[in-house]
């Protein structure tokens, strides 16, 4: 966001359309749209209450748990794990690995949250379980971590359906908390054999970062996220001790430039500043895609059309063969971290749904879970990510919460201690938000650009959240050790089914017997979920050829020299517009006849009448053909 | 751009090859006899030496990057022109459902009429050529739909394989159809 008097950008492109995800908006009509909110449900003014503690702590003494702790030495700090009550115990059984080694380096300050201590989620007849009846059931009340009771560090194991995104949020502000989540527990398996062998193998990475800023052109919001944070941040990193920062900035960030700097030899820290992809809620192509990085190849906000994916980085771009084996990335990005089934940006009434389901992010998963080493967090947003993460009005680039982190993790910090800047962020925030909106209530009067920024930078600090543990780090070689990435052998672990699955969990599909035996299943297990992938492709682009029509829109020029005709950004220059006939598919239909010498130019509106008909006929065929094509994917629709 | 009939003809064609293999991808029994490789395959393939499965990986890839290729290739918007003496016409098409036409100025009715004709059916080509494109393109879908819930199932996947060899020879054609008509 830029200056009182501009419209706002927000980031996120709708990957159906092309265009902004939400439309740009005057700083007055935001204001307004924000003096409505306030907290009113009983757990949010709780956590109002403990953002004003934590703001407090903050201010008078520095980020950690309780006085004297280490946050760099998990026998101090503690670490837990919090499952939802009745969690798949395959899920237990493949993170035994990382469980075992935390529980040796913990020693008593490590906790598994399990059966009756376990994350109590919504029922038919109760609400999901907030952050202090969690903590209080365990023994915690509000204020400085004490990790003989609840340790610092937590995982939190599951989907977010199930243990929301809020309960995450809200734990964050005193805890250090990231989650997992996968579709398969071979990818649990992989990613805590990950995280062991980063820690008691052999891993040793350069101290290598790189900066990737996405600046599409005419867009604000990349223009903002470029100058006013990669920039600086690849500026400053530069300086770090012992570091070599690459830069991939505008022209340089394109989706080829992260491919291979994802393929061949990824560096230890990685930062993209970009859209993130957004669609509908229900497309097809959500689960997947949503949050993806669009890259340097979208020709910016005239690109008004559906986004090919051969512009965006998606879960489906990390390659089988990646080496990323022990790095920490942080993606500015709407949706880098994970989308939530409710808004957290509605203001009034029910707030609307923008997915069927919460879910943590393809991209993440698909980057720790590798099963040849994946890495070890991703530091991203739920929802949608805003400039004021960096840009405050009138102070311009605010990057110290950015730099303070990733400096943090430069020395080796555990990601959940690193990202401590951006909870006491969201802490001040809240708090001076809680007050401005105390003011209007009792009808002071309120600078709306003040308290829009506020809002939004308020939400905004609370989404940034992290997928992986908490106490991952960055295994960098220390002076004179040699520099090792190795790879981890691929091990096939069978996805069991659920033996007493949660009524409120998908179900994982059954393993089919007979291919277990024949030994068949480790080759094909893959293919059919790779050709219902590329089905759905074909279906989501499909889809578009419905979503994407609107009108039937034909415009017929003269020129006296055609040759100096130009087309540009939809418009034909140097030519007289005289016929027009738009057709909606309401029936509302708009035609324009030309005349000449005061009479229908007949032998031109023939030639516009008989384009408009081929243009019509051509429509109805391309929607026939598209409609019988989408049935043939839609299962039950099709013969089997 | 300028469409031929060969280039029509050859995207039914490859429509109805793929629309084929949709076919025998559902009722493998019925379409069996059509493909010897699947046959030798469903009899033998496990115990072979070489696994009919062993190649599953680089199919499947295969499509899958064909796939891509196919809708990466496919162009928002294509532009035909018409020359006639002189006098030339000129359509910009997007496939979103616009067209934008622009005539000489100084076209005589009856050239008008002549290259009216001639630059109509170009565009009728292009429209046509469009349709046939989406209609492979969703056979294909279909094709992948099919192979995909039969390579589930332990009876029918080594020819859901041998389906998806040949869905994958098909889509490379497709591949270069769709660039050759770009």
């Amino acid at each position: 966001m830029s200056g009182s008097d501009a419209l706002l950008t927000f980031n996120g492109i709708n990957g159906s359309t092309g265009r902004y995800n939400v439309e740009p908006m005057s700083t007055e009509s935001f204001s307004r749209v924000v003096l409505g909110t306030g907290p009113t449900k009983p757990d949010e003014r709780a956590h109002l209450e403990e953002l004003e503690r934590r703001r407090l702590r903050d201010t008078e003494a520095h980020y950690a748990p309780r006085e004297g702790i280490d946050p760099k030495k998990l026998e101090e700090t503690g670490w837990g794990v919090i499952f939802a009550f009745g969690a798949d115990p395959a899920v237990y059984e493949a993170l035994s690995p990382l469980l075992k080694m935390r529980k040796q380096q913990a020693g008593d300050r490590y906790r598994e949250y399990v059966g009756s201590t376990a994350y109590r989620c919504a029922t038919a007849d109760s609400p999901a379980e907030s952050k202090q009846n969690f903590l209080m059931r365990n023994g915690a009340g509000p204020g400085p971590v004490d990790p003989l009771i609840v340790p610092y560090y937590l995982l939190i194991v599951g989907d977010p359906d199930t243990i929301p995104f809020r309960f995450q949020y809200q734990l964050d502000v005193q805890y250090a908390v990231g989650r997992i989540h996968f579709d398969s527990i071979a990818d649990y398996a992989a990613y805590a054999r990950s995280v062991v062998a980063s820690e008691t193998g052999t891993l040793a990475l350069a101290k290598r970062a790189a900066i990737f800023g996405v600046a599409n052109n005419d867009d604000a919001a990349t223009k903002l996220s470029h100058d006013e944070l990669a920039v600086p941040l690849a500026e400053w990193a530069a300086t770090q001790p012992g570091w070599t920062v690459e830069k991939y900035l505008n022209d340089d960030a394109t989706k080829d430039r992260l491919v291979s700097l994802l393929g061949r030899d990824a560096p230890a820290f990685l930062f993209t500043a970009s859209h993130g992809m957004c669609y509908s809620n229900g497309d097809i192509r959500q689960l997947a895609e949503q949050g993806a990085l669009l890259c340097q190849d979208w020709p910016g906000p005239s690109y008004r059309q559906p986004v090919p994916d051969s512009f965006f980085f998606s879960g489906d771009d990390v390659a089988s063969d990646a080496n990323i084996f022990g790095t920490i990335a942080m993606h500015f990005a709407c949706f880098g971290a994970g989308t939530p089934q409710l808004s957290d940006y509605s203001v009034s009434g029910a707030p609307p749904a923008i997915a069927p389901k919460s879910f943590v992010g393809r991209l993440p998963q698909r980057l720790i879970a590798h099963p040849r080493g994946g890495a070890l967090a991703v530091i991203g947003h739920v929802e949608r990510a805003w400039g004021c993460s960096f840009h405050w009005d009138r102070a311009g680039s605010q990057t110290e919460v950015f730099k303070s982190t990733i400096k943090r993790l430069m020395e080796g910090h555990p990601v959940g201690s690193a990202l401590e800047y951006f909870n006491g962020r969201y802490a001040e925030l809240s708090s001076e938000l809680s007050t401005a909106l105390e003011d209007v209530k009792f009808g002071a009067t309120v600078d709306p650009y003040l308290v829009s920024g506020l809002w939004t930078a308020n939400n905004d600090a609370r989404s940034y959240s992290l997928v992986g543990d908490p106490a991952v780090r960055l295994m960098l070689a220390h002076e004179l050790q040699p520099i090792h990435r190795p790879v981890l052998e691929v091990i096939s672990v069978p996805d069991v089914p659920n033996s007493q699955p949660l009524p409120q969990l998908p179900t994982a599909p059954p393993v089919n017997a007979a291919l277990v035996d024949y030994g068949v299943i480790d080759s094909v297990r893959g293919a059919a979920a790779s050709l219902q992938d590329a089905a759905q492709k074909i279906g989501a682009w499909l889809a578009d050829s419905f979503q994407t029509v609107t009108s039937v829109h034909v415009s017929t020029y003269v020129s006296d020299s055609i040759k100096d005709v130009q087309y540009v950004n939809g418009v034909l220059t140097g030519a007289e517009l005289r016929a027009v006939t738009i057709a909606n598919l309401d029936g509302n239909t708009v035609v324009c006849v030309p005349e000449q010498d005061g009479k229908v130019d007949d032998a031109l509106w023939k030639i516009h009448s008989d384009t408009f008909d081929k243009a019509l006929a051509n429509r109805v065929e391309l929607l026939k053909t598209a409609a019988s094509a989408i049935a043939s994917l839609v299962p039950g629709v099709k013969a089997l | 751009m300028i469409v031929t009939d060969s280039q029509l003809d050859a995207l039914k064609q490859l429509r109805v090859e793929i629309e084929g293999i949709d076919s025998a991808a559902r009722n493998p029994a019925a379409s069996a006899p059509m493909e010897p490789d699947a046959a030798l395959s469903y009899s033998f393939g496990l115990f072979s030496s070489v696994s009919p499965v062993s190649g599953a990986e680089q199919t499947v890839a295969g499509i899958v990057a064909s796939v891509r290729a196919v809708l990466a290739k496919l162009a928002p918007v294509a532009t035909i022109e018409t020359s006639r003496d002189g006098v030339t016409a000129r359509t910009v098409v997007h496939y979103t459902g616009r067209a934008d036409s622009v005539w000489s100025s100084t076209t005589s009715s009856e050239l008008a009429s002549s290259i009216a004709d001639a630059h109509l059916h170009s565009l009728e080509k292009i429209y046509a050529l469009r349709v046939a494109t989406v209609g492979a393109i969703g056979a294909v879908g279909g094709a992948l739909a099919s192979i995909s819930i039969a390579v589930a199932n332990p009876l029918t996947v080594l020819h859901a394989l041998a389906s998806a060899k040949a869905l994958k020879q098909a889509l490379e054609r497709l591949v270069a159809a769709v660039g050759a008509a770009a």
